[in-house]
């Protein structure tokens, strides 16, 4: 009997459901309802992100740059890895490459909802998973997991093509996985961790948060079952090095092509704007947010803690304390960037899953008689919780898309143009005119000079990356290169007009850094202007070199 | 032996006619002697010793006898006095002559009071002996090996022999009065009549067991031992004997002969002559232990070990058109003069049987025509490739070795993923082997090929013991090679269980472990098959496990591979490696394979097969140097799978990197030899396997080769590209190729030596997980050995690079390693020991 069980002195023996994994009948049953729920989960989102993202223009600039940029390692000339980036974590963009390799999928952006449809779906299958290993009947489990999965907020993320859904795949993976490890002991499974904690870390930097709680329940878990020294070593070994692999091949590639090897880490968040908060101040405001995108998650928190330390299990004590990860990372990281931008709500949303498995643990650690009841009580919270969030999305002022999506599936109506509280604009058909204008107009390869961190929607609109002389042909010293002296080097010059604001250094157009006037008559002669919209403009160049 | 005597001097007169039997001729040294009735066993022993020879009986008519007796000896009146007539010389004399006879020869002397007598010891002679050589047993110890024998005048040597013949114990003679020796052989044996009478069986014939307490060769005790034994195996009590020790082979057939009243053939000294052989078929006299001994009236005679055995006799009356006589030899008799008499045949089929019947399945030739036209086609066009555009065809050179390393790796990972996410083996749980019936359990051949391995011996006759399956349901052959004299002599120095038999094989090319389990495979007695190395200690219970697993799978499967892991792991970095290496290999990689239905490359031992189904599939290629990578293939060929049980064999790691490279480079070797010889007709292989086990046959056995044969030139151009960043390999790795090729070197090495971690880790060696993380290293080693082997594929192709064992230090404390006895710990084997072994697996890092 494991310590855990033995500190379960309420529950008496013959009520007790022995933690035991599924076998046979079973397994193979469960492996089928993991496949029902995959597909209907994928389908619903996938059918949902199409809507908005096809018809309704709910395109998250975060989003459609991966998209584009996914899309450029295969369509630029000549075809270029390093085109994934070096600033945001790649693998938000390398999920995407599949799909981008099909041009109607990328240029449509129709690949950004069929994407993250996977792994919202893949979500609501661990989190169904989780909830069988818990002990909860089928049609409730089922009934839980589709209140989890019509949350606005998972339903807006597994259909919108943002690199949030992938990494809440896999951290909410790794922590289910350590339910598993620590009922049933499987040799694969600190491996499985392993492997989940360093994709989600280079899908989302702050997945890291969460490492040093899950390394050292498995270390504790093992010292509690008197593991001898090597079999400690060996399985944090065994989960720590795909995590250290990861980071190192990223600090690695970073370092061989541009130089800088950490850079994605310092260079990430600028500090642009002045932070008048402090520590405190912001832990609280990071807990406020919690509660109104997922109250459901301090209350499990408090409740796994509870129960972890009343049983001395270690397992309750490490789900309680990743619950309440977030709002201190969040803080952390704001303070870090000196920028309150980080206290949006894509930002908060990252224990939300990791609520469904503490609470299937929880579940399952109830007695069989009262766990229906207990289960329904989730199904109930769950359910009062998908107002809230909603309300949260339309009326926060720490949203983006959220409440344009909210809005338009309610009202029907196309959001493009609109301008959330944090100044980002919905761009689509700027981007669309713009790149049609291309096409009729330009010709050759290499021929528009671009700054692809601005305009990458132009570019992918187009779907022909080849016509633009980007910072990602021949890297930023060649392009620089040509910036200071374009003329001779291209026919005409797209910027992104403006200069809208948005979290990171490279999404502003570093042509218009450079030339501030351009286009104004005080500004560079070369330069005529050829066509503009709202959002972008393009201009020709003219004169001798 | 001395000079030969004429036949009437070959055996006294009076033991002739007292016998029943007279004098033939002289066979070589033996005497051929007639009998119309044959002696029982100890009487036949007796004559031997009477005749100083060994002695064949044949069967002739009574009469015929009587009239030979005639010719010889004359009338009964006619007998001159033999040697052992002394008894009615010394009627007459009395205790006084006795006691001065006793002095002046330096014997005891014993007026032979009854209480003196064990009837025990008394029956240890058989009346008729007794009475004829006045002499009777008084005690016997067991201890001592004595037999105090009373005797009316004091025996010469050839007397004592005599006796010493009869009871398997070295007589101490005391002299005795006549009339008390009359007296004590009447008491003694009227009283075993009487307790015969008591307990008789209503059968006619007469119980093995009882016979053989009767004969004093067990007691009551170790009768019922046998018995139980029995019952609990279902074995015949003959065999349940054998097993627990308590009679040896010679002794059970002389008592079956006397039990059935036919002729015991103790030994056969010259061959029967070709054209008795040719009566019956060879095949019919292996498998069913059956020897032709000699034609006599028209009657053949044919020495059996179990007469009573209906299949053979059966298989003896279709395939033989003349009456036939029976007479017993023992199973050692048959099995060794059959062994003689057909090693050339033996020899040939273990050589040539599968180049005869599947020539293009046999590695005999390395490349077929095609292959050759095929293989100086692709030089060439690569040559002119270089010639007129170098850059593009080294780039297309490396686009196929990119996919197809990519292919290995996603493969590989998919099959491993297989393992981690389900548990593919076939498991049997300790309950259902303790449900087991040995009743119903199948006889089982171990084949153990040994060369220069005497070091070896011991621990491989304790790990064979260890197993838990009736002993008399093994047949263990120890194949020894002909010329290999050390480990022969070492091997008959142990004191080997009736369950484990000798084969010497004669030497022959090629010499190969193949080869020797063919010969082996010949004389099969069992219902399936496995192989052992010298050096394996398999679990206990693992041939139980195979016979579970064969229950439960389909008759498709015909092969359980048991998983091979190393005892010595702790012994240095090398052995470290190598046991991260076969953990993945056999723990992660095999089951993998096992559960998509590919194709298994078998390791090199502890594959179980049913013995009907290997020969099928025209048992092991000898010209093959990874014999069972190509069995493994051939049976998926013939429609038929391999499974992964549960269970493991533990070896040596080899432990020195010379020793090591020569070991891989065989491997690597015997890889490409296969991949050769199963693609001389790539469109057959595709129908036999289908298109996806075609392509895991690439990726796994060409595969394995080939990333360990390409993995240096990789790292020499990455190498190259770091220190130079020269411009030719920049124009060969343009665009996408150079991102395939970082992304294999970058992803693709991580994962493989990840998996070496996830093998240790599965196999429970934590102590090895932090070295699996310096693989790379190892796999270097591999590339080394891997072009030895490729180069010696051209030199020497079915040359054995044998791999040096018995340098293993095992730890005692070492977990997982505990079948290796602990004494062994630090022992080494004289320098340069050699030993075959080591399975073919192929372990491969890109």
């Amino acid at each position: 009997m494991s310590p855990i069980a033995a500190r379960e002195p309420r529950v008496r023996r013959s009520q007790r459901t022995p933690p035991v994994a599924p076998r046979g009948r079973a397994r193979r049953l469960l492996g089928r309802e993991a496949v029902g729920v995959f597909a209907t989960a994928y389908a619903f989102y996938a059918a949902v992100g199409l809507y908005t993202t096809l018809v309704l223009h709910v395109v998250v600039g975060d989003a459609e740059s991966r998209l584009a940029h996914a899309f450029f390692v295969w369509w630029n000339e000549p075809a270029k890895l390093s085109a994934i980036g070096f600033v945001w974590p790649p693998v938000q963009t390398l999920v995407l490459l599949p799909l981008a390799l099909v041009r109607p999928f990328a240029t449509s952006l129709a690949a950004l909802p069929l994407t993250s449809a996977v792994f919202g779906a893949g979500l609501l299958v661990l989190v169904d998973k989780a909830l069988a290993h818990g002990g909860v009947e089928r049609r409730l489990r089922w009934a839980i997991v589709a209140a989890f999965g019509l949350n606005p907020l998972i339903v807006f993320y597994a259909g919108n093509g943002m690199a949030e859904i992938v990494f809440l795949y896999f951290l909410t993976a790794a922590f289910a996985l350590l339910v598993r490890w620590t009922r049933d002991q499987r040799w694969q499974d600190p491996i499985l961790i392993g492997f989940a904690f360093g994709v989600g870390i280079l899908a989302r930097y702050e997945v890291a948060a969460w490492l040093p709680l899950a390394v050292a329940g498995i270390a504790t878990v093992l010292a509690r079952r008197r593991a001898s020294a090597a079999r400690i070593e060996a399985t944090l070994i065994a989960t720590l090095t795909p995590v250290v692999y990861a980071v190192l091949l990223w600090v690695y590639l970073n370092w061989s092509l541009t130089g800088k090897p950490i850079a994605f880490f310092t260079e990430q968040v600028p500090g642009a704007a002045p932070l008048r908060s402090h520590g405190a101040s912001l832990v609280l405001d990071a807990l406020v947010l919690q509660l109104k995108i997922f109250p459901l998650t301090l209350a499990v928190a408090f409740v796994a803690l509870w129960i972890g330390a009343r049983r001395r299990a270690p397992l309750g004590l490490v789900l309680g304390l990743a619950l309440c990860v977030n709002p201190l990372t969040t803080a952390v990281l704001v303070l870090r960037a000196r920028d309150p931008i980080l206290l949006q709500v894509r930002y908060n949303l990252r224990a939300v899953p990791l609520v469904l498995v503490a609470a299937a643990w929880l579940l399952g650690l109830v007695a069989p008689a009262r766990r229906r009841l207990a289960a329904l009580a989730l199904l109930a919270l769950l359910a009062a919780s998908i107002p809230v969030t909603a309300a949260t999305m339309l009326r926060s002022e720490h949203v983006l898309s959220e409440g344009f999506f909210l809005d338009g599936l309610i009202h029907g109506r196309d959001q493009d143009g609109r301008v959330s509280p944090l100044g980002t604009r919905l761009s689509i058909r700027d981007e669309r005119e713009m790149a049609a204008f291309v096409k009729r107009h330009v010709r050759g390869g290499d021929t528009v000079l671009t700054d692809d961190a601005a305009t990458f929607g132009v570019m992918l609109a187009d779907g022909h990356p080849a016509r633009y002389f980007d910072r990602i042909d021949r890297g930023d010293r060649v392009w620089s290169e040509a910036l200071r002296n374009p003329v001779g080097r291209a026919q005409y010059i797209l910027v992104k007009r403006g200069a809208v604001r948005a979290n990171a250094a490279n999404a502003f157009d570093r042509i218009v850094e450079r030339y501030p006037q351009l286009g104004r008559p005080n500004g560079p002669k070369f330069a005529r202007l050829a066509h503009a919209n709202r959002t972008f403009a393009l201009y020709a160049i003219e004169g001798l070199r | 032996m001395g000079d030969r005597p004429s036949l009437g001097d070959a055996l006294a007169p009076s033991v002739a006619r007292r016998f029943g039997v007279v004098p033939l001729r002289f066979d070589g040294d033996v005497l051929v002697v007639a009998a119309a009735v044959p002696p029982a066993a100890d009487e036949l022993t007796a004559i031997e010793a009477v005749a100083g020879r060994d002695v064949r009986l044949v069967l002739l008519r009574g009469d015929e006898v009587a009239r030979l007796q005639h010719e010889m000896y004359g009338s009964p009146a006619d007998v001159r006095p033999g040697r052992y007539a002394a008894g009615e010389a010394t009627a007459s004399a009395d205790a006084t002559f006795q006691r001065r006879l006793a002095a002046s020869a330096g014997l005891e002397f014993t007026d032979l009071p009854p209480e003196e007598v064990e009837v025990e010891a008394a029956l240890l002679i058989t009346e008729r002996l007794s009475r004829q050589l006045r002499v009777v047993a008084t005690s016997a110890s067991v201890a001592d090996g004595t037999v105090r024998v009373a005797v009316a005048q004091p025996f010469d040597a050839d007397a004592l022999r005599l006796v010493e013949a009869i009871t398997a114990l070295r007589p101490v003679q005391v002299l005795a009065p006549p009339a008390r020796i009359d007296a004590a052989i009447d008491e003694a044996h009227a009283a075993a009549r009487v307790a015969r009478a008591r307990e008789r069986d209503p059968e006619p014939r007469r119980r093995l067991g009882e016979l053989l307490v009767e004969a004093g060769v067990i007691d009551e005790p170790s009768l019922r031992r046998a018995l139980a034994l029995q019952r609990r195996t279902g074995e015949p009590l003959g065999r349940a004997l054998l097993a627990l020790g308590l009679v040896g082979q010679d002794r059970l057939a002389a008592t079956i002969a006397l039990q059935l009243r036919l002729p015991y053939v103790i030994d056969v000294r010259r061959d029967p002559r070709p054209e008795v052989l040719a009566l019956v078929p060879e095949n019919v006299c292996r498998t069913h232990r059956l020897l032709p001994l000699e034609v006599v009236d028209g009657v053949l005679v044919v020495a059996m070990a179990d007469p009573l055995d209906e299949d053979a006799g059966r298989a003896l009356r279709a395939a033989v058109k003349i009456p036939t006589r029976l007479a017993v030899a023992s199973d050692a008799t048959i099995g060794a003069t059959l062994e003689r008499l057909y090693a050339p045949l033996y020899v040939e089929l273990s050589t040539t049987e599968l180049l005869r019947r599947r020539p293009d399945e046999s590695a005999y030739r390395v490349l077929s025509g095609r292959q050759t036209v095929a293989a100086i086609a692709t030089a060439a066009v690569a040559l002119a490739g270089l010639v007129l555009a170098p850059t593009a065809t080294l780039t297309a050179a490396m686009v196929l070795s990119i996919l197809f390393y990519s292919a290995i790796a996603v493969y590989k990972f998919i099959l491993v993923y297989r393992t981690v996410d389900h548990v593919p083996e076939l498991a049997v749980a300790a309950d259902e082997l303790a449900l087991l019936d040995d009743r119903h359990l199948p006889h089982y051949t171990i084949l153990v090929p040994l060369y220069r391995e005497a070091v070896m011996v011991r621990q491989l006759v304790d790990a064979i013991n260890a197993l838990d399956y009736p002993k008399e349901k093994l047949d263990v052959k120890l194949l020894l090679e002909e010329d290999d004299h050390d480990t022969i002599a070492a091997v008959r120095s142990h004191r080997l269980g009736p369950h484990f038999r000798i084969t010497i094989v004669p030497d022959a090319h090629p010499k190969t472990k193949p080869k020797a389990c063919n010969y082996g495979l010949l004389h099969a007695r069992g219902e399936y098959v496995v192989i052992y190395d010298a050096e394996d200690v398999p679990d206990p219970d693992q041939l139980k496990k195979a016979v579970l697993a064969f229950r439960r799978s389909p008759p498709r499967v015909v092969c359980m591979q048991a998983k091979l892991n190393y005892a010595n792991r702790d012994q240095n970095l090398l052995t470290r490696w190598f046991t991260a290496e076969y953990s993945q290999w056999f723990d992660l990689f095999l089951p993998g394979l096992d559960a998509t239905r590919a194709p298994v490359p078998l390791g090199g031992t502890s594959n179980h097969f049913p013995v009907a189904k290997l020969l099928e599939l025209g048992a092991w290629d000898p010209f093959n140097v990874t014999e069972d990578a190509d069995v493994g293939i051939r049976l998926a060929r013939s429609g038929y799978r391999t499974a992964i049980i549960d269970s493991t064999t533990y070896e040596e790691a080899t432990s020195r990197v010379y020793n090591w490279i020569r070991q891989r480079s065989r491997w690597v070797k015997g890889y490409v030899q296969t991949w050769l010889v199963h693609m001389r007709h790539p469109v057959r292989l595709w129908r036999e396997l289908g298109p996806l086990n075609f392509v895991s046959f690439q990726l796994v056995v060409g595969g394995t080769a080939l990333t360990m044969l390409l993995n240096p030139v990789f790292w020499g151009l990455t190498s190259l590209w770091a220190l130079t960043e020269a411009g030719l390999i920049r124009e060969i790795f343009p665009g996408v190729v150079y991102f395939a090729a970082a992304g294999n070197l970058l992803v693709g090495n991580f994962l493989f030596t990840y998996l070496n971690v996830a093998g240790a880790l599965r196999r429970g060696y934590d102590d090895l997980v932090r070295y699996a993380l310096f693989s790379p290293l190892y796999w270097a080693l591999m590339s080394v050995g891997a072009w030895k082997g490729f180069l010696q594929l051209v030199t020497r192709p079915s040359y054995w690079e044998k791999t040096v064992h018995g340098m293993a230090r095992v730890d005692a404390s070492t977990p997982a390693s505990g079948a290796i006895a602990p004494e062994r710990s630090g022992r080494r084997a004289e320098p340069g020991t050699l030993f075959w072994s080591g399975p073919t697996s192929g372990p491969s890092g890109p």
